[in-house]
């Protein structure tokens, strides 16, 4: 090579290297590699000069090795339970193959795991896939809910004070960061086994509804009826208390579920529209 | 403001602020001269974080120190993400805001690293328009960081404190020391590190790190999972002696212990500033 490669170059060069998945000294050898700098030049010290105790691609090695196993430690931290399921080994050669499908083009790196579940759902390698993906969704509302805009919950008396005869037109705002999932695989008992560290149970299908949700400064995961997650889910999406109601009648604890959101936070507001 | 501004700042020994610690400086409000926020740690989110922040900020003053400002890589400057950082100073009314005198992606694609950049005429260009443009986004000088490298480019028209010194003349910007780093690149590149020191613009350099670091069989590297070594502490005292005193931070982000033997860590600085200290203890070289 002739003189310094220009910046863009190197760096293009550099990060290419720095993501490869086998090691340095494969990365340079590779076809999109040798396009920004060629291997001879890059082997005889031409673009990185080669320490008295290293090679150039031992160097460079430091960096390729960093990358990989920094990212791994982040899924690793917001997806512990599914960590859990797969191992270690299995779980690291999945974030090896979602960090290159998906690399981060984030400057923080809390953002990086937002598509591991439906990386999972597609990875027929995997076993027990479906509930894998599953598991990986209900701690990717973990995490979502935990890095949620701040909100001031709304206090309860609020809702006392709201008119018998407002109540089905009224549209109550959720907190910004409720989660509503639905799983057909009871994920939210067996991460709770991972976390208080029993053994858990064999992943059985048996449908299951769980609100994710930030309380003051906690993460509260509550496991909901498909009832009242059906009323829940209604009221989120923004419909009239009237009309998310309607899929309760019949159900002798509406008042207890209202009185428990709304003391664990989950309203921010409430909107009566006018009558016509 | 200019970088001497930030210079009369003495602030005294400060911490990194780490998540294991939240409850103890909550709760026991120790003794310690500032925390040092790591920026990122603070944005994008709503949660947490930001209430722990928000206590601090109310009894300690506070400094940002940033991963992911990018500033030397070819990719355009990320406007939002410097908004979002002027919009954090605000809120917990940080002393300035400091990030790292590398590239850490570039396409568009983050490696999360602090890459080195080349000490070329090019890329010193390059960089000098990039922080001017962030100094007048922020309203301030920025603060850089000599980062820990392991590698060097083959090309090159400065070393590491010329290229510093052509920096801060063309830009202002400020300089965060960390002496690890130096010693670190000291070890792994074959330099003299109490030279290299000589050679700062001292005008320049707004505060210290210190931290630990690995002794892997080819290099040295920049964990900070341990104490700090006594070849640091007495670079340490060299700087501090030829600065005239500067802010000090110890940032520990591996292998945490609790937090009073994290303070007591910071503490050491204090022994390393007396002047008998660093007379007697500065002049150590590092070779790999």
């Amino acid at each position: 090579m002739n003189g310094a490669p220009e910046l863009g170059q190197l760096q293009q060069w550099l990060a290419f290297v720095v993501r490869h998945r086998a090691t340095a000294d494969v990365a340079v050898r590779a076809p999109a590699a040798r396009a920004l700098c060629p291997v001879r030049d890059v082997l005889a010290g031409g673009v990185v000069a080669p320490g008295e105790r290293s090679s150039v691609t031992d160097r460079l090695q430091v960096y390729n090795g960093a990358y990989l196993a920094r990212l791994c430690g982040v899924l690793a931290a917001d997806y512990p339970a599914l960590r859990h399921l797969l191992g270690s080994d299995r779980f690291d050669r999945l974030c090896a193959a979602y960090v290159e499908r998906h690399p981060s083009r984030h400057p923080n790196l809390n953002q990086l795991g937002r598509r591991l579940p439906a990386f999972v759902g597609r990875r027929r390698d995997l076993p027990r896939r479906a509930f894998a993906a599953e598991l990986a969704q209900l701690e990717c509302c973990i995490a979502l809910a935990a890095d949620a805009p701040e909100f001031a919950p709304m206090p309860g008396e609020r809702l006392h004070a709201l008119p018998a005869g407002d109540w089905p037109r009224a549209r109550l705002q959720c907190n910004p960061s409720l989660q509503l999932a639905s799983f057909r695989h009871p994920v939210n008992a067996w991460l709770d086994d991972v976390l208080a560290a029993r053994a858990p149970r064999a992943p059985r299908r048996r449908p299951s509804q769980v609100a994710v949700f930030r309380h003051g400064s906690r993460v509260l995961r509550l496991d909901l009826t498909p009832t009242a997650f059906a009323v829940l889910t209604a009221i989120a999406a923004g419909k009239p208390l009237g009309r998310a109601l309607a899929q309760a009648r019949g159900e002798q604890t509406v008042g207890t579920w209202f009185q428990d959101w709304s003391a664990r936070g989950l309203f921010v507001g409430v909107h009566v529209a006018a009558r016509r | 403001m200019r970088p001497s501004d930030f210079v009369t700042s003495d602030l005294g020994i400060g911490l990194g602020l780490r998540t294991v610690h939240y409850r103890h400086v909550l709760s026991q409000r120790p003794q310690v001269g500032f925390f040092e926020i790591l920026s990122e740690n603070f944005m994008h989110t709503g949660g947490r974080p930001l209430q722990v922040l928000d206590e601090v900020a109310a009894h300690y003053p506070v400094v940002m120190h940033g991963v992911s400002m990018n500033i030397g890589s070819v990719d355009p400057l990320d406007r939002a993400y410097l908004m979002e950082l002027k919009t954090l100073q605000q809120r917990c009314n940080a002393r300035w805001i400091s990030d790292h005198l590398c590239w850490t992606g570039v396409g568009g694609v983050g490696l999360h690293d602090l890459m080195p950049m080349p000490y070329t005429l090019k890329a010193l260009r390059h960089l000098a328009t990039r922080v001017r443009q962030v100094q007048d986004l922020l309203e301030q000088p920025l603060i850089l960081e000599n980062p820990s490298t392991y590698i060097e480019y083959a090309h090159a028209d400065f070393d590491e404190p010329g290229f510093l010194q052509a920096l801060c003349a063309e830009t202002g910007c400020g300089l965060l020391l960390d002496i690890n780093n130096v010693f670190v690149c000291a070890s792994n590149h074959g330099f003299d590190a109490p030279d290299w020191l000589r050679r700062v613009p001292w005008d320049h350099v707004v505060y210290f790190h210190v931290a630990g670091h690995a002794v892997r069989e080819t290099h040295r590297l920049d964990t900070h999972d341990q104490p700090v070594c006594r070849e640091v502490w007495q670079l340490y005292a060299q700087a501090h002696r030829l600065a005239g005193g500067r802010p000090t931070v110890l940032e520990w982000d591996a292998n945490i212990p609790e937090f009073a033997a994290v303070h007591r860590e910071a503490r050491k600085a204090v022994r390393y500033q007396q002047p008998r200290a660093a007379a007697s203890r500065a002049g150590v070289g590092v070779r790999a």
